[in-house]
């Protein structure tokens, strides 16, 4: 005797038809086993149906809002702390990029980045501004470079790109509280 | 489950985004029940359900602007709170499981009397956990879905993100397997294939 079919039909008495129903209770008349199942399935379903929703402990919304509060904060803190890590980043890789000359910031230097900067500003195509960008910085700081460094320079600057545009995005995003 | 005027709701809603905390605060109070209980349901410690609870609301304060004015705020809250326990009961499975309960033969030490003794004192709610503490953290969100919330094979697919046909056959077994087990419980029933049910059962025996 095939019980699975049975037993399928057990689960879904909601949805039988009449005939299928029919079929079910002849079954359920003749076999012990399946009758033994349909039995406990009512008993479990009764308990279930029972079963009453439990609710929380007093406060609870309370509770919530300190935990929204604090929850605040720490985004806020993390992204403080986010930042100062992009602009120590920030900070570095200029010094890797500027090399040693750098760090002694002398007046000519600072000269010569303040009309690299005039240079670039005057020029309109992005290609040619990004051509004009590389021509000026190596011409005028770090003409005596590795190509290692340079490339180290470019991806950090361009993941700190990625990550000042990402901390924009996110407090852009955060929730907006009204007092 | 509690139902809501919907347009008070949408106007929650629509205040919580523009910001306003006593607006979601609101929201909180109206759905902390039925939320609150199914992580209880689903994690079967009042301490742990509160915390999962509390999360659910900040996880949907914060996707708030994800939210599908379409969907029902009910199935989607209960969404976020479902996917919560069943990630919390996955990390736990994976911290809880030793090399000792790997080991074959191991028998975990019972917590207390025999089963027959445990029984008389359980109560009905301890039954119940106890029931749903044996099946999988996605079956046991049906199960809990299906007779405490009364949803639909659909709406059930919507908040566990699973197709109707999904839903249907694990709540088949998940039902099949609760039954089985009360059976044994209740009336001590192991008799030869009965332990996995009649369809276990040879043909030749009835």
């Amino acid at each position: 005797m095939d019980h699975l079919q049975f037993e399928a039909m057990l689960f879904e008495a909601k949805h039988l038809k009449s005939t299928q129903r029919a079929e079910l209770e002849s079954h359920l008349a003749s076999c012990s086993a399946c009758r033994g199942l349909a039995r406990s399935l009512n008993q479990l379903e009764e308990r279930l149906a029972g079963a009453s929703h439990v609710p929380p402990a007093e406060g609870f919304s309370l509770r919530f809002q300190k935990r929204l509060k604090v929850r605040r904060r720490r985004a806020h803190e993390r992204l403080f702390g986010l930042s100062a890590i992009l602009i120590a980043t920030g900070l570095i890789t200029l010094a890797v990029i500027f090399g040693g000359e750098a760090l002694s910031l002398s007046t000519p230097l600072v000269s010569s980045g303040l009309k690299s900067l005039v240079e670039i500003l005057r020029i309109s195509s992005l290609f040619g501004l990004l051509k004009e960008f590389l021509g000026l910085l190596l011409e005028n700081t770090i003409g005596n470079l590795s190509p290692a460094y340079l490339l180290a320079g470019s991806v950090a600057f361009s993941g700190l790109l990625a990550l000042w545009i990402f901390s924009l995005y996110r407090v852009n995003t955060l929730p907006v509280r009204k007092e | 489950m509690t139902e809501f005027n919907p347009g008070q709701e949408k106007v929650w809603i629509e205040e919580a985004l523009g910001g306003d905390d006593q607006s979601f605060t609101q929201l909180v109070e109206a759905y902390q029940r039925p939320v609150f209980n199914l992580c209880y349901r689903m994690l079967g410690d009042p301490l742990e359900a509160e915390d999962a609870a509390q999360e659910s609301f900040l996880r949907a304060h914060r996707s708030l602007h994800r939210y599908d004015p379409e969907r029902k705020f009910a199935t989607w809250m209960l969404s976020i709170a479902s996917h919560h326990c069943i990630d919390r009961l996955r990390r736990r499975r994976l911290k809880f499981v030793s090399m000792e309960d790997l080991l074959p033969g191991h028998d975990r030490p019972h917590p207390g009397p025999g089963p027959e003794d445990r029984f008389v004192r359980l109560e009905m709610q301890e039954e119940v956990q106890q029931m749903l503490g044996s099946l999988s953290a996605i079956d046991r969100a049906a199960v809990i879905l299906l007779y405490w919330y009364e949803y639909s094979y659909e709406e059930i697919g919507s908040v566990l993100s699973l197709s109707v046909s999904a839903v249907k056959s694990r709540l088949h077994r998940a039902r099949r397997e609760l039954a089985i087990g009360w059976q044994m419980k209740h009336e001590g029933l192991v008799q030869g294939g009965m332990k996995n049910g009649p369809s276990a059962v040879r043909s030749d025996a009835v």
